[in-house]
């Protein structure tokens, strides 16, 4: 299983990032400051943004999700229980994981921007993609729900997961460690 | 046209031209293609074709009526080409220049910082809408138009609070009342013409109504 960039670049305004990398089989995390482009390669690497120049390759990937930063964007249901199904999950079994008590009738725009990214959260990790890519998973979740977030991504054994994180204190065991810096991606660790 | 004044005139005194007479809003198209710089942007393709087909509707169903669907088609189809050119050409600040030299620092610049905010979010409903379809596509399903409901729904939703953030970094900030804001115009000859040759719209749809009463 294998995702690789050759020679990929995205330019807009001043703005430009350069990517050339290989992601194998693994927990890669993928820092750098606001606006360095870590979304924008969230999309790229996802399929979502095509970039203006390069080749991206994927190997035995038959399956890909990207967890957008704002779990709103991934609401289609006007109820939770409606949203859970959508993806083809049992809804009890996800709002236990995601911890959450409330009726299943409720609308999840009136969650709040925590327990929705729980929820969403939740959502992904009950499946299996061979992709998976998380752009701010961390973002809107306390300490708590960190490490368990952390926990739940270590319980998952192959595939390529890619987070895209200004998270620096909890993050789970990874095996990869690359930054964009000056609109380059670099491995360093 | 450079000058958002004029152009701003033009939109509003169109407008109700439009919605008077549909001679006028047949004029009001033929006005546009003449003065605008032709540009003609939608936020949301999907919004606008469902209000078109909304028009479309109600036209078929009032087409017995005394002015006819016929007309109520014209009219309203030319105001909703007004709005997207109006949409289209209008600059980030504009608003705000123009409403703080109509009604000053106070009145002026508490709706103009409205209407930029409210300009902004709606510039970002199309990336909002994408984003949407990409977590759809990403369940492993094709957009439907039940889709719409609950993903308009939710872009409301998401614009609304994205409003009250930011009128909460305002407030935050200090922000309470009007303010200070030095605007700058520039107008060109054809600029003048364009809005000279706005009243023969409004003639076109008020006389029939002077000669009535």
């Amino acid at each position: 299983m294998k995702l690789s960039c050759t020679g990929v670049e995205y330019h807009r305004d001043e703005f430009s990032l350069n990517a050339d990398c290989t992601f194998g089989e693994g927990l890669h995390i993928i820092t750098g400051r606001i606006g360095s482009g870590k979304s924008t390669l969230a999309s790229i690497l996802a399929g979502v943004l095509k970039p203006d120049s390069g080749l991206l390759e994927t190997r035995e990937i038959h399956s890909t999700i990207l967890s957008m930063q704002f779990p709103e964007y991934h609401l289609t249901h006007m109820n939770i229980a409606g949203e859970i199904e959508s993806w083809g999950l049992n809804p009890g079994v996800v709002m236990d994981a995601a911890e959450l008590s409330c009726d299943p009738k409720r609308d999840p725009m009136t969650l709040s921007r925590g327990e929705l990214k729980r929820l969403h959260l939740a959502c992904i990790l009950q499946k299996n993609y061979d992709l998976m890519i998380f752009d701010e998973p961390f973002s809107s979740l306390d300490c708590i729900w960190k490490k368990k977030f952390c926990d739940m991504l270590d319980g998952i054994s192959g595939g390529i997961r890619i987070i895209f994180t200004h998270e620096s204190k909890i993050l789970p065991s990874h095996d990869y460690r690359w930054e964009i810096s000056g609109g380059i991606l670099s491995e360093t660790g | 046209m450079k000058d958002p004044r004029i152009r701003m005139a033009a939109m509003v005194l169109l407008s109700c031209a439009a919605f008077a007479s549909a001679e006028a809003a047949l004029f009001s198209i033929a006005w546009l293609l003449v003065f605008s710089e032709r540009r003609f942007r939608v936020p949301s393709i999907p919004a606008f074709a469902g209000l078109f087909a909304m028009i479309i509707i109600i036209s078929i169903i009032s087409l017995n009526d005394v002015r006819g669907g016929l007309s109520y088609f014209t009219r309203m189809s030319a105001m909703i080409v007004i709005a997207i050119w109006a949409y289209s050409e209008i600059k980030p600040g504009e608003i705000l220049d123009t409403l703080v030299w109509l009604l000053g620092e106070k009145t002026g610049f508490e709706l103009g910082l409205t209407a930029e905010t409210a300009m902004t979010e709606i510039r970002r409903i199309p990336e909002d809408f994408r984003m949407a379809r990409v977590a759809i596509g990403f369940k492993g399903k094709k957009f439907r138009f039940t889709d719409y409901i609950p993903v308009f729904g939710n872009i409301l939703i998401i614009t609304l609070r994205r409003a009250e953030e930011h009128g909460k970094v305002l407030a935050g900030r200090g922000y309470y009342c009007g303010g200070t804001h030095h605007y700058k115009f520039s107008s060109n000859k054809k600029d003048i013409i364009g809005l000279i040759f706005v009243f023969p719209a409004l003639f076109m749809a008020f006389t029939p109504l002077v000669t009535y009463l």
